[in-house]
């Protein structure tokens, strides 16, 4: 058995409050007893079951009446997406149990170690008919009637609208959904995920933040009036009014592989969510470098506000054309100067094909060159741009490699940098 | 032979708790280990003809996870503390043991055993792993130290530890 003080030491790891001198004798207990070690595995699962436990415990009861949260969703459903999928919410929140006059949508074709709330049970075989149902653990897989599949993974809230459309409330399903029940949908939270023949999983956690990720195919992701596809790989994530498309792993779409070498003030965030991106960066005096786009084909050559080498005290007047490239976009979020000089450089192993500083060409580039599936930061990033002169400069250097910042005057601001990566633009 | 795409699926589900466990033993962050599992998902989805079959999965998986969370800590500006690499290799022979554990019914148990805490103990519990609250923030809510804090939440741990143990002796020896 592992003693007081070893558990309190992970405890206090998996919080990230440890000291060096914790630390240090937290690893070295670790490497000299077999058992801290066996106990330290034990309470990393224990962490996550509790947390998977502790999540649903305020689920309401079976049947109950929830007008009280009909009421939020419905609200909720109103602000984020729209009139018609506030009807939906309304439709779904009729109880499973006492809905059965309602005809079944979908069939119960597997459990494993399934605990339904009390009050509900599901076994295979079992049609059910549109409300929600309450997995407590385990996972139910169901079949609607259109041939899609939803596999539940307690705990978790889903809800049974029709044969063609579910609603996550809360926990994980995966779906995989046939090519006839083209356009199977899961609402969810902030976002509803249309299916385009594919397999993906969707999640909610506890604080209503949703996560779709695309397994196999391609879906189409809604959130209020926007939308955007999705392929194999990528993520998206929406909670309150904000959502954001994530890059799929290993995928083009994803961070850099190479960061720029940074010297001064500036730190590279390929981890930052999209709608941290706005005023909440939470880094006041350092430039916040965001990769945003990999594998841009730049056919049609792109306008850029500063391009060449040189010192630069003002935008030029006129645009610049960059391309035909192959390139990455990087965004820079630039704190308000209150005071002294802030400079950062910025050195890439390929030229900097070109800065976007006017508000208008970034809203412009948005689409092209923001990460995939955004069409516009406008509303997330204000304000945007920057304003040079002679307190603010920026340098390209001989070899447009490397930009530098040297910024002593102006509120908060924004550029694009464009970045080549094909070996033509090697310098 | 390559797993089948179904039975990842069902495996990604089974392994979930016990790969979030890994990968939050790495990364001790619960918002970054969400996005590291689903990662690996999505990567042993697109690569689940490379895996030989289902029980090389969780190895598979732990492999990738361990790849994905110290690539995502190397990308993060304030850098989490992360076990050396020695370490971790050491703890690897400790995780199979938990793959065998049936996490549904260990959720089960810990129910039952998380209503035996005193109000205090158990509202530290909701407050930490339900609402994500800090070991911090938990001392400032409840007007604590944070030494008693964390106290207190070690003696909740090892209850509801014992108390799993115990009842799943007794649901063994039956």
């Amino acid at each position: 058995m592992i003693d007081d003080r070893f558990l309190n030491l992970s405890m206090r790891y998996l919080d990230g409050m440890l000291d060096d001198a914790a630390f240090a004798e937290f690893q070295g207990a670790l490497v000299a007893d077999a058992d801290f070690r066996r106990g330290f595995a034990e309470l990393c699962c224990q962490t996550r079951e509790l947390a998977e436990l502790v999540r649903t415990a305020g689920a309401d009861p079976v049947g109950g009446r929830r007008w009280g949260r009909l009421a939020y969703f419905a609200a909720a459903a109103v602000i984020v997406l729209g009139f018609t999928a506030a009807i939906t919410v309304l439709i779904r929140f009729a109880p499973h149990r006492a809905a059965s006059a309602l005809p079944p949508v979908a069939t119960v074709v597997d459990t494993d170690g399934a605990v339904w709330a009390a009050g509900e049970s599901a076994t295979p075989g079992e049609q059910l008919a549109p409300g929600f149902v309450h997995l407590l653990s385990g996972s139910a897989t169901l079949e609607f009637f259109s041939g899609a599949k939803v596999t539940l993974r307690g705990p978790a809230e889903f809800g049974l609208n029709s044969a063609m459309r579910g609603e996550l409330r809360r926990g994980l399903v995966m779906a995989d959904v046939p090519h006839k029940a083209h356009g199977f949908t899961i609402g969810a939270p902030g976002m509803a995920v249309v299916d385009l023949g594919t397999r993906f999983s969707l999640d909610v956690d506890a604080n209503g933040e949703s996560r779709v990720a695309v397994l196999e195919g391609r879906v189409r992701v809604e959130h209020g009036g926007e939308h955007a596809e999705l392929s194999i790989g990528q993520q998206a994530r929406a909670h309150d009014n904000e959502w954001a498309i994530l890059p799929a792993p290993g995928s083009g779409a994803g961070p850099s592989p190479e960061e720029p070498a940074i010297r001064g003030a500036a730190v590279y965030r390929p981890d930052l969510p999209m709608w941290a991106r706005g005023d909440g960066l939470g880094d006041e005096d350092r430039i916040v470098v965001v990769p945003e786009r990999r594998d841009i084909r730049i056919t049609q050559p792109v306008a850029v506000d500063i391009k060449l080498p040189g010192e630069y005290r003002a935008i030029p007047p006129t645009p610049l054309p960059a391309g035909p490239a192959v390139g990455e976009s990087y965004l820079l979020r630039i704190p308000p100067r209150r005071s002294g000089e802030l400079t950062a450089s910025l050195t890439f192993r390929r030229r900097v094909l070109g800065v976007i500083a006017r508000p208008a060409r970034l809203a412009a580039t948005d689409g092209a060159l923001g990460p995939p599936g955004v069409k516009s930061w406008a509303k997330n990033v204000t304000p945007r741009g920057l304003t040079l002169n002679k307190l603010n400069r920026v340098n390209i250097s001989p070899d447009r490699r490397t930009i530098t910042f040297t910024l002593s005057t102006g509120g908060a601001g924004e550029v694009r940098l464009l970045v080549a990566t094909d070996p033509l633009n090697n310098p | 032979m390559p797993i089948d795409g179904n039975i990842l699926v069902r495996s990604l589900l089974r392994y979930r708790t016990q790969l979030l466990a890994y990968i939050l033993a790495i990364v001790h962050d619960d918002h970054l280990a969400e996005d590291i599992y689903q990662d690996v998902s999505s990567l042993a989805y697109e690569k689940r003809e490379q895996i030989d079959g289902e029980a090389a999965l969780p190895g598979w998986l732990r492999t990738t996870a361990r790849y994905q969370s110290l690539r995502a800590v190397r990308q993060r500006s304030a850098r989490p503390r992360v076990l050396d690499a020695h370490v971790l290799d050491l703890l690897e022979s400790d995780w199979p043991a938990l793959d065998a554990q049936d996490s549904a019914h260990r959720i089960a148990v810990l129910r039952d055993c998380l209503a035996r805490l005193s109000p205090y103990a158990r509202r530290l519990v909701e407050l930490r792993y339900g609402e994500g609250v800090s070991g911090e923030k938990l001392a400032r809510r409840m007007s604590r130290d944070l030494n008693t804090i964390y106290v207190a939440l070690t003696r909740a741990h090892r209850s509801l530890s014992e108390c799993v143990r115990r009842r799943l002796a007794r649901e063994a020896a039956r």
